[in-house]
């Protein structure tokens, strides 16, 4: 009985979309796409330059095979038979650099047997999320279950990834691209940890030496102009950018040859002297934090919130300069704790006082970092999930990024390659959920996967991104779809979603074998043991 | 100062390391890269143009040159070009070597940029050509004039690829034959089928390979095969084909014809198969099956058998396979096992009348008796070696763990397998023998198994760690007469090289690591293993 149960749903068909819409009604017919080039956009003389921008770019990804005219598509024309004729109502017209209601991102999607598609969606975001799900159903020429609606949102506003330009140079193309694959996963963030210990490939005007001393080879570096150009390219596709500065540790490419900062830098590492923290004592050190934080804020001015890092300061470095011990006892400064939120109360002080700077802080915490945050600012919280019950009385906003299983760079050993931790794979991403502890008081805004640069350069960039962040993306949009399916169905979804990646030439990882990935009934029959009752659950989507 | 003076004499960086280097203080230009003359006394055979070619592109790279230029107007002498004076015992096209003296060169570079190459063949001639191209960097060569003399230590030098469980294409096979060439690495083992799928096209039984493969042109053909030999051969590397039975036969059985003579094996995931080595029609098959290999690769040196992980409890789901064990007093499964390895060797050598030497697997577990002259390509740990210490046979190593370039990253249900190997790792490996060992070590291989691994992944795990590895065959005395610095600056560069050839490889460290070797490297390794990362 239960093999004849799963070639019905087979024939029957669910949509196998990457992530899973919230809820849908479909039909039965299924109706083919004989005009590819013919998509046209109605009312499209109305639409502002980013709507137009993003409309272009989903034009190119759906007629990828062909040679399509994006002008043509613009021109509505009734005549125009077997091809999709999108319909787009949206409230606000505005360009958005952010969302942070996951509203701002719902939209509801109606397509019927005449190819007429009709999206309702609250600004250009959620236009982009509606214009991916149709590209989805597309893919193979025709769409299936007709009439079809869709009603979606996610369930986190938050679901990114983070890229690390420090510690390998990432070239602007690869950046673009990272949020060209991003768009496809319906993610909308991408954290960019721009500086470290190894370098600061971000041109600053008045010390512009910094850059230029720790930049890898001549042209390794960014400037305002691709800044800029890096945030629009985002903001069209729905994709936010949080730049990471990160101090006061991880900053050793400040000071690194340069005779007028290198004292602002305590140069530390066990045996290898290739970190630096920060001298908070010294007034040299906030002027040169002022300038760097002014150029941040005018480069990045589009951008929702900043990210301050402020994680991993040790306090044997501190221990090294005789002079920060005096400059504690005269400043009644008890402990080192102390001491980073000394660096930390004037760093802000400089951000929201003399920068005049209204843009949120976020800043790295696992359970061992003890520095105050204040209520506005945002928790990046890097340690597990189950650790979130000691800080449950905060009540800050927080991303999740749990050393395991976010930490996609783990695993394939370190700098020096010696072992580090253990590789977490697709699947371990797929066991996870955020889970608030109970009377956790914060706010879950969603999680990141983090892909840390040490070993890390465009060769291998998509391979470790993808495709287990697709699998965050999932989890972030709908939490539930993964419930109320059966581990094979999941596996189909991934199978495709990695098919579609390679066919917009992104080089991600495979998640099995082919013979595998085309037979997932026999190889993925069950996930784990908490898994068969969950697949008893009902579908909780009904026949038209 | 004395590290410093290091870093600026270029033939330190060369990887792998030659086996003598006299060298000399000039720095000279080459202005006229694209004058490069290519000059001999006698004539070159295609093979040796090719070849030519070949390094030429690579030397030439940014420029757009004219090759026949190059071979034509020898007589044409410009200065700050480069002029090959190219002298080889032998023109014949080898398709292996079996000495490493055959890989063996003299190379000469004076300060007007003659470059005299004295080798035994197009092999000796391809690692020659190499070392010239790694001298050449940035379009000058530093320490005229230049006297290496050079031979490998090994003679099997390889990497491992799987075009069952993920296909592979064959320009991604020609591209890890260039990448393979420039690493002076000489082998490409390349196992074709397994229970996933049977990528190569059969005469006799097309089915097998129809309906198995994962997409409509997913498979090899005759001529596939021919042009990635002749490819390998011109750039002196060789093929080893793998047929990989008794076991790891699945994709065989998917025709109702061919259904009889695999067991399909009671695995929670049924997708392993072992024949049946009880029927005659298994043989019938095998030996259609062998006819091809044998004519498709006729141009090989061995062929690879597998042989390993047949799976007891998988013979033991057909009773009618003990029915036949106890007519013919065959006892255990062993036996069993011995019995069909006779009949396919029978097949192979007094049927189809090859007289190809065979290569089967072997760890620890999976000992079958081995004749004189099978070769043994050992899989197990280091330390088991010991239980191979009274074989004969000559041995080709491919540690698990350290020469494992698939594992650590899950396997392909996403469950975690071992630990991944790093670079370090490859690094701390040397062939280390038992005492009184009675084989011969040929060389090693590192594996690249396919279950994760597709083009997308392809050059990122094969290197480069695999540099690594042919730099120990070379040469293994050089990574004790450097410092640890030293060796992760040759890398580096190696790094860049790969890199400008477009090959996509794993970085081995940070940009800034990579370009401060001695703030990073400074110790050897073993000082180095407490240090942890950091995020």
């Amino acid at each position: 009985m239960k093999f004849i149960i799963v070639i019905t749903i087979l024939i029957v068909g669910t949509y196998q979309l990457m992530p899973m819409p919230k809820q849908y009604i479909k039909g039965s017919k299924s109706i083919k796409i004989i005009n590819q080039c013919g998509i046209q956009f109605t009312n499209a003389q109305q639409y502002p330059e980013h709507v137009i921008e993003l409309l272009r770019h989903y034009h190119q990804l759906m007629t990828s095979k062909n040679q399509c005219n994006f002008e043509m598509s613009l021109n509505f024309n009734l005549k125009n038979q077997g091809a999709l004729k999108f319909h787009i109502s949206l409230q606000n017209d505005e360009q958005l650099y952010w969302v942070n209601k996951t509203q701002q991102e719902a939209y509801i999607l109606k397509i019927d047997e005449y190819l007429n598609i009709q999206i309702d969606a609250h600004n250009h975001w959620g236009l982009a999320r509606a214009l991916d799900t149709v590209h989805q159903l597309t893919e193979n020429d025709k769409i299936e279950f007709l009439p079809l609606i869709i009603e979606d949102e996610p369930a986190y506003t938050y679901r990114g990834v983070m890229v690390d330009t420090a510690r390998h140079f990432l070239p602007l193309k690869t950046l673009e691209r990272t949020i060209d694959a991003l768009a496809i996963n319906k993610m909308n963030v991408m954290h960019w940890h721009i500086t470290d210990d190894e370098s600061f490939p971000l041109l600053l005007t008045n010390y512009s030496r910094i850059t230029h001393t720790s930049k890898y080879s001549e042209n390794e570096y960014y400037t305002k102009s691709d800044v800029s150009y890096l945030i629009e390219y985002a903001s069209i596709r729905g994709v936010q950018i949080i730049p990471e500065i990160d101090s006061p540790a991880h900053v050793q490419s400040w000071g690194r040859n340069i005779s007028d900062l290198e004292n602002i830098i305590l140069n530390c590492g066990s045996s290898v002297k290739q970190y630096g923290q920060f001298d908070p004592t010294l007034d040299l050190t906030y002027e040169v934090v002022k300038s760097v934080l002014q150029d941040l804020s005018d480069m990045f001015s589009k951008v929702q919130f900043v990210h301050f890092g402020g994680d991993e300061a040790i306090k044997s470095c501190y221990n090294q300069r005789p002079s920060i011990q005096e400059f504690m006892n005269k400043n009644g400064i008890a402990d080192y704790i102390e001491l980073q939120t000394y660096y930390r109360q004037r760093q802000k002080n400089i951000w929201k006082n003399e920068i005049k700077s209204k843009k949120r802080i976020a800043y790295w915490y696992n359970k061992d970092d003890k520095l105050p945050a204040e209520d506005d600012d945002i928790i990046h919280w890097w340690g597990s999930t189950e650790e979130l019950e000691l800080v449950s009385n905060r009540t800050n906003d927080f991303i999740l990024s749990d050393y395991h299983p976010l930490y996609l760079d783990i695993g394939v050993g370190n700098a020096f390659g010696n072992p580090y931790q253990t590789y977490q794979t697709w699947k371990d991403i797929y066991k996870w959920t955020p889970k608030a502890p109970e009377g956790f008081k914060g706010k879950i805004i969603g999680g990141e996967a983090p892909l840390w640069g040490e070993t890390n350069n465009e060769n291998t960039h998509f391979q470790r991104l993808f495709i287990r962040s697709s699998i965050l993306g999932d989890t972030l949009w709908n939490p539930f779809s993964k419930q109320s399916e059966k581990f094979y169905e999941f596996a189909d979804r991934l199978g495709q979603m990695e098919d579609r990646m390679n066919k917009y030439g992104f080089p991600v990882s495979p998640f099995t074998h082919d013979y595998c990935k085309r037979h997932t009934k026999i190889c993925f029959p069950i996930l784990y043991t908490e898994q068969e009752q969950s697949v008893e659950q009902q579908h909780k989507f009904k026949e038209l | 100062m004395i590290y410093i003076q290091f870093l600026l004499l270029v033939v330190n960086a060369i990887m792998p390391m030659p086996n003598q280097i006299i060298y000399g203080y000039y720095t000279v230009r080459i202005s006229n890269i694209c004058q490069i003359k290519f000059f001999s006394q006698q004539e070159f055979p295609n093979h040796i143009l090719q070849l030519l070619l070949h390094y030429h592109q690579l030397i030439t790279y940014d420029e757009d040159c004219d090759f026949e230029e190059s071979i034509n107007n020898i007589n044409i002498k410009v200065d700050g070009a480069l002029k090959f004076e190219i002298s080889l015992e032998s023109n014949e096209q080898l398709y292996w070597v079996k000495t490493t003296k055959e890989e063996a060169y003299e190379l000469n570079i004076d300060e007007n940029l003659n470059v005299r190459i004295k080798t035994s063949n197009h092999w000796g001639l391809a690692r020659a050509l190499d070392t010239v191209n790694q001298l050449t960097i940035n379009n000058q060569i530093e320490n005229l004039p230049i006297y290496i003399n050079d031979e490998p230590q090994y003679i099997h030098r390889g990497v491992m690829i799987d075009t069952a469980r993920n296909f592979l294409p064959v320009r991604l096979i020609k591209r890890t034959i260039d990448a393979l060439v420039i690493n002076k690495l000489n082998v490409l083992h390349w196992h074709i089928t397994d229970d996933e799928s049977f990528p190569l096209l059969l005469t006799n039984y097309s089915q097998i390979t129809n309906n198995s493969k994962f997409w409509k042109d997913g498979y090899f053909t005759k001529e596939d095969i021919q042009d990635i030999i002749e490819y390998a051969s011109i750039r002196g590397v060789q093929i080893i084909p793998e047929i990989d039975t008794p076991a790891h036969v699945y994709s065989w059985g998917r025709s109702f014809e061919l259904a009889q003579i695999i067991i399909a094996c009671d695995t929670d995931i049924q997708q392993y198969g072992q024949l049946d080595p009880t029927l005659d029609f298994t043989y019938e098959v095998l030996k259609s099956v062998m006819q091809d290999l044998n004519d498709m690769f006729a141009k090989v040196q061995f062929i690879h058998f597998g042989g390993n992980e047949a799976s007891i409890s998988c013979f033991e789901q057909k009773p009618s396979i003990k029915e036949f064990m106890d007519q013919n007093g065959i006892k255990n499964y062993f036996d069993l096992q011995v019995y069909y390895r006779k009949r396919q060797k029978d097949i192979w050598k007094n049927q189809i009348k090859s007289q190809k030497k065979i290569i089967y697997w072997y760890n620890k577990k999976h000992q079958l008796p081995a004749d004189q002259d099978d070769i043994v390509q050992w899989c197990g740990q280091s330390n088991e070696l010991q239980d191979l210490k009274l074989k004969t046979n000559p041995i080709i190593l491919s540690d698990y763990d350290l020469l494992s370039l698939d594992i650590g990253i899950g396997d392909s249900f996403g469950d975690p397998d071992d630990f991944y190997q790093s670079w370090k790792d490859v690094y701390s490996w040397v062939p280390k023998l038992a005492e009184d060992f009675n084989g011969q070590l040929l060389g090693a291989e590192a594996l690249l198994w396919g279950h994760t691994n597709t083009r997308n992944t392809h050059f990122q795990k094969l290197f480069l760690r695999s540099s690594i590895l042919g730099d120990i065959l070379w040469n293994s005395n050089s990574k004790t007469s450097e410092q640890f610095w030293q060796f992760t600056q040759r890398l580096s560069e190696m790094e860049d090289r790969m890199n400008k050839y477009k090959f996509p490889v794993s970085p081995f460290t940070s940009g800034y690591c990579k370009s401060q070797t001695q703030v990073c490297f400074p110790y050897f390794y073993i000082i180095q293993q407490n240090q942890t990362g950091k995020t």
